[in-house]
């Protein structure tokens, strides 16, 4: 009797135990009336407190939010607390790595006890259907947008970034970020090294080029520069000294910048990483391009001889860097800037894109010069979303409204003044970037102390407010001398579009697929080579109805019509 | 006629224990068999034997909580499923989610690199750790035998991440193996970009790194031989081989049975962790196989119905082909499972 007296406790305990994990604290909705009444909630006069002493007292707000590995708590950035003193409306983040955030971004927007809103929410259009247009968890943020002066100022300005952030059913589910600067729409700049080049000339390896057309801007042809890559792959124990890790060439395989569609460029393709852009007002897949061919033929025959070192196809971001440092080892790369890749940027030359060569299968590329078109987006919709059963949450509006005021949004997005920005503003009133502390990089104080996402730096912000870091500059100086000119005028990159649900089904459907399919069969294609029985075989393959690149086509044209007609 | 065999057994053996020996009696003197539940075989057993029973009760506890009452979550594979939907009142889609994975055009390739993973790892596997406990066993130095097999266990206690860091280490395209054939004057050699070297890669190091661990159950059951069967053998003149053929063999044979069973049945079940660690985009073409693919689409792309799917479909198959390993096990060897 005993013994069944204890199994009948243990099996309550596992009862009990199973049953435990439930409960939460309720809190307050409080009425427009009362949050004024009460709180002195106000949103006209964004120099003011949003709430009074009584409301940073009472009122607060949970929010889960990745963050870099390398950033501070957000409760603890500058920042954060500055915002806290100027609007007294309370936050409590809830930090998670980005890592981790990818896989429980799913679970945290099924079961959301205790969240009011997702910071670097990272949704897609795909999920915002699932979420905002069909489970309806997410609150429609445009109902609000009284309470958000500087937003609906934004929208009122900026009908293109209304376009990207309104779905389909008319409502804006997730807030944006915008960060205007020109400098993620040509992804890769090429750097040559000087020294090496030099023997190069003085050995004769290369012909039509002297010593003193070695600096920035150097045009090279693609037969120049197999020329001094192969004398540097001949030569590479008398240029570096060891043998090991030296490359000709080499770039991060489909990386989102310093990768090699720079490349296809000599054949006057604009190819990126999703190859596919706009062209004419076309959506169009490049390598579907006649020229494609050709192109990864002759960048097969760079990677035969050795002049394209094959680890560029393996490598990790992480591996390409720091096998750059130290001794020289890298005759030619592809990056967004010198300086983070080797120890010694003033031996790198930036080169103008390369133009193509004469002879490849019979075709003339030698007045093709042109450069990859990323898709990157300058405009990121879906970086913070708010659950609709979120109670006050004029007052978080209000509060996150904030963030797209200049000065907060440059702070932001590049950390706190005092510490990335000086105290005194410049004589035209701007914010002027401070040098960092000696033990630390720009980059490394950049992350470490600003959160990043939602922000409003335009153009027009650039010009008034903040004065642009002098590594902005250069790159931006360098990208339109030698990257945005060559892009013809008829090539646009694809912008954020809006699917419908059925449309959203055949992207789900066949996305992965394609994403997969061309990543494969072009790295085969580049590192072994590729006849044109199979190069054939390969495009009706792609767009049969098995892989469905047809199909995704027709949806994108069809999106992008829609978005092309509302301008 | 077995059951009765194995029932006479089961009761001259409880016979031994004082308590349960007086119950035996009744239904021998009555002889008539009666047909009430009360009287029945089942109940009569249970009577005799319920303490022994209470020991089961924590195992079938835990098995009930943690395989049986998940189960409902497959309802989910019939859904357009995010997490946060209930599961009884979710969007019904019916056998849509199996429909799209069959008509998928990766479908073949997936259950084709699934397959061939799986298989070529099950050829090599399977055998080696029976070699490896036999040859252990029959080393006359004891001293050796313990030495070595300590030696063999040591890799399985190196965690996935690492052995797949030191395979990148080594095999990498400046790593330490291509060095070796570059100073040979071969030409380097991608490994992690290589479609054909996936497989052996992958499949050498998984062995590598367990067939220590495997065989100790085979040596366990080696030791069990009686030293008395050597013995004769040797009197009769038997080799070495011939010993390890006609004793130790025939003496572990059930064991691999069992073993070959459960190995078949989880052939298909092969864990995406080691793969996705592996995969770059040259060698996805043979290294995307079923476990990755759910793990992409369920996790990655948020598609929880899709995913249980496809995954209940491999389960599908797994139960299918343990079932089939069972009953040819049955039919030859007497030795299975159920």
């Amino acid at each position: 009797m005993k013994k069944l007296l204890m199994i009948g406790a243990i099996g309550c305990a596992v009862v009990l135990t199973l049953a435990g994990c439930g409960g939460g604290e309720q809190r307050p909705s409080n009425s427009l009336e009362a949050l004024k009444a009460d709180y002195g909630f106000q949103w006209e006069d964004s120099s003011k407190p949003i709430l009074n002493e009584k409301g940073a007292q009472e009122i607060g707000f949970h929010i889960y939010s990745s963050k870099n590995a390398s950033a501070k708590d957000y409760n603890d950035l500058d920042i954060m607390q500055t915002l806290y003193e100027d609007t007294n409306v309370y936050v409590e983040w809830e930090n998670v790595s980005e890592s981790i955030y990818g896989e429980s971004k799913t679970l945290k927007l099924g079961n959301h006890k205790g969240i009011d809103a997702i910071y670097h929410a990272g949704l897609s259009s795909n999920e915002i259907l699932t979420y905002g247009i069909k489970r309806k968890v997410l609150l429609p943020i445009d109902e609000y947008l009284d309470y958000m002066p500087n937003f609906k100022r934004i929208l009122n300005d900026r009908a293109d970034i209304e376009k990207q952030v309104t779905s389909t059913d008319g409502h804006i589910y997730a807030l944006p970020r915008v960060e205007e600067m020109g400098l993620l729409q040509n992804p890769n700049l090429l750097f040559l090294n000087k020294t090496w080049t030099k023997q190069a000339i003085d050995a004769k390896a290369v012909t039509g080029i002297a010593e003193a057309d070695l600096k920035d801007g150097l045009t090279l042809t693609a037969e120049q520069m197999e020329a001094i890559l192969t004398y540097f792959k001949n030569n590479s124990s008398s240029l570096t000294g060891v043998g090991d890790n030296f490359r000709p060439l080499t770039f991060v395989n489909n990386n989102w910048q310093g990768n090699q569609y720079d490349l296809y460029g000599m054949f006057g393709i604009n190819d990126n990483t999703d190859h596919m852009i706009v062209k004419d007002g076309q959506i169009a897949y490049t390598v579907l391009d006649e020229a494609y061919f050709d192109a990864v033929t002759y960048i097969n025959s760079w990677v035969k001889k050795g002049l394209i070192d094959q680890v560029s196809f393996e490598q990790s971001q992480d591996n390409f860097l720091a096998n750059g440092k130290g001794a020289e080892q890298y005759g030619a790369f592809y990056w967004w800037e010198s300086e983070t890749v080797v120890d010694n940027p003033e031996n790198y030359i930036c080169c103008a894109p390369l133009k193509g060569p004469k002879n490849v299968n019979g075709h003339d590329y030698s007045n093709c010069q042109t450069v990859c078109v990323s898709n990157n987006p300058e405009i990121s919709t879906g970086e913070l979303i708010i659950f609709k059963d979120t109670p006050n949450v004029e007052v978080l509006l209000a509060y996150f409204d904030r963030y797209y005021m200049p000065e907060i949004s440059a702070q932001i997005n590049y950390g706190p003044i005092g510490l990335a920005f000086e105290e005194e503003r410049d004589a035209n009133g701007k914010l002027v970037a401070k040098n960092p502390p000696a033990d630390m990089t720009t980059d490394e104080l950049r992350l470490q102390n600003a959160p990043l996402g939602l922000c409003y730096l335009s153009g027009e912000v650039w010009n008034t407010t903040v004065e642009m870091e002098p590594r902005a500059k250069l790159r931006l100086d360098r990208l339109s001398k030698y990257e945005a000119n060559f892009v013809p005028a008829n090539v646009k990159p694809v912008p954020n579009l809006q699917f419908t649900e059925a449309e959203l089904n055949t992207l789900t459907r066949y996305q992965t697929n394609i994403g997969n399919y061309l990543l494969n069969n072009l790295l085969k294609f580049t590192r072994n080579g590729v006849t044109a029985g199979d190069w054939e075989s390969f495009k009706t393959e792609l767009l049969s109805t098995r892989v469905g690149l047809s199909e995704v086509q027709k949806v994108y044209q069809a999106a992008y019509g829609r978005y092309a007609s509302e301008n | 006629m077995q059951t009765k065999l194995v029932e006479t057994q089961a009761e001259g053996v409880s016979e031994g224990i004082p308590q349960s020996a007086d119950v035996a009696v009744p239904e021998a003197v009555s002889g008539a068999p009666r047909h009430s539940f009360q009287d029945s075989n089942f109940v009569h057993n249970f009577k005799r034997n319920w303490s022994y029973l209470l020991f089961l009760i924590p195992a079938v506890i835990v098995t009930f909580i943690f395989a049986y009452i998940p189960m409902y979550g497959l309802l989910i594979a019939f859904q357009d499923f995010v997490p946060g939907d209930s599961i009884w009142t979710g969007y019904w889609i019916g056998f849509d989610n199996f429909t799209e994975f069959f008509g998928n055009y990766v479908f073949w390739e997936l259950m084709g690199n699934t397959f061939l993973l799986c298989i070529l790892g099950f050829i090599i596997g399977f055998p080696l750790p029976i070699i490896v406990a036999v040859m252990l066993h029959t080393t006359r130095n004891k001293k050796i035998t313990k030495f070595l097999q300590t030696v063999f266990n040591g890799p399985h206690f190196i965690s996935l991440v690492v052995l797949v860091g030191m395979l990148y280490l080594f095999f990498g395209r400046y790593g330490l193996v291509n060095n070796i054939i570059e100073s040979t004057g071969g030409e380097r050699f991608s490994f992690f970009l290589e479609e054909g070297a996936f497989r052996p890669m992958y499949i050498l190091s998984s062995n590598w790194q367990d067939f220590g661990w495997s065989s100790i159950i085979y040596i366990a059951a080696l030791s069990g031989v009686e030293q008395s069967q050597h013995e004769a053998a040797m009197i009769d003149g038997a080799s070495r081989f011939q010993r390890i053929l006609h004793v130790d063999l025939p003496a572990i044979m059930p064991i691999i049975s069992v073993m070959l069973i459960m190995s078949i049945g989880g052939l298909m079940g092969v864990g995406y962790e080691k793969v996705l660690l592996m995969q770059t985009d040259g060698n996805i073409g043979v290294s995307e196989i079923i476990a990755t693919y759910v793990y992409k689409q369920g996790i990655q792309n948020g598609r929880a119905g899709y995913a249980t799917a496809v995954g209940l479909f491999n389960s599908v198959i797994n139960l299918i082909l343990l079932i089939i390993a069972n009953t040819v096990s049955k039919r030859f060897s007497e030795n299975s499972l159920f």
